[in-house]
């Protein structure tokens, strides 16, 4: 049972904010160890990285809760693990718009919610990072994929990539990653 | 355009998490399995089983 990361995972973060995408919500509770991501979150405070999420992510959260009770215990649960929730923006339909052409057909299965990521990403640059396990909607043709970390127990394995939306970033070497390239078969 | 600095970061409380941890899996369960039947039954009424 093991958190696996890059050795520069936390230097890569440090200063900066990291937005939480749903899932990580969800797999907090969900995992076999949920102590693990006590840890995590705790050493990404430690780092100096503000835990952020956005509206929209919480509402998708809260959403089916069956009762007052449940309500109050996501809405307890996102508040303990961030730090700030991004409000929505002015401009953030014209960001999505900005997505929308970039993402041309594939953009077509996309979530709201998604976009709503991917504008923030795209409004705040190399100071915002966003972590999810929803890797397929956020393509490397679009953001730069910057790190990853697996969460590992005995019976589940969940691996999220961290993105941010500068190319610079796209250049940074990747400590602990192997290019396909260079396996010899 | 820049991002609120937050000093002092409230850490997690390990206890109070882990124990909401475990109300929060139950509720969660309860929510797909109540998703799972809604879908069965939008799937009986599509193909007419039920008229």
């Amino acid at each position: 049972m093991k958190i696996y990361y890059p050795e520069d995972f936390f230097s890569l973060l440090r200063g900066k904010h990291l937005l939480l995408d749903t899932n990580v919500f969800i797999d907090s509770f969900n995992f076999d160890r949920p102590v693990d991501y006590i840890k995590f979150f705790n050493n990404l405070k430690d780092n100096d990285t503000t835990l952020a999420t956005i509206d929209g992510v919480v509402l998708e959260f809260l959403k089916g809760s069956k009762n007052e009770e449940v309500f109050n215990r996501k809405k307890e649960h996102l508040d303990d693990i961030t730090d700030i929730i991004l409000p929505t923006q002015r401009d953030d339909s014209e960001k999505i718009k900005e997505l929308i052409r970039l993402y041309q057909s594939d953009g077509g299965g996309i979530e709201i919610v998604d976009y709503y990521l991917g504008a923030n990403l795209l409004r705040y640059r190399k100071n915002l990072c966003l972590m999810t396990r929803n890797t397929r909607d956020f393509p490397q043709n679009i953001f730069s994929l910057i790190s990853t970390i697996s969460f590992s127990s005995f019976k589940t394995i969940f691996t999220y990539g961290i993105y941010t939306y500068d190319h610079e970033s796209a250049t940074t070497p990747q400590t602990g990653l192997i290019n396909p390239d260079d396996i010899p078969f | 355009m820049k991002l609120p600095e937050i000093k002092n970061k409230k850490k997690i409380d390990p206890e109070r998490f882990i124990k909401r941890a475990k109300e929060l899996k139950k509720y969660f369960q309860e929510e797909k399995a109540y998703l799972r039947k809604k879908e069965l039954e939008d799937e009986n009424i599509l193909s007419g089983r039920f008229l």
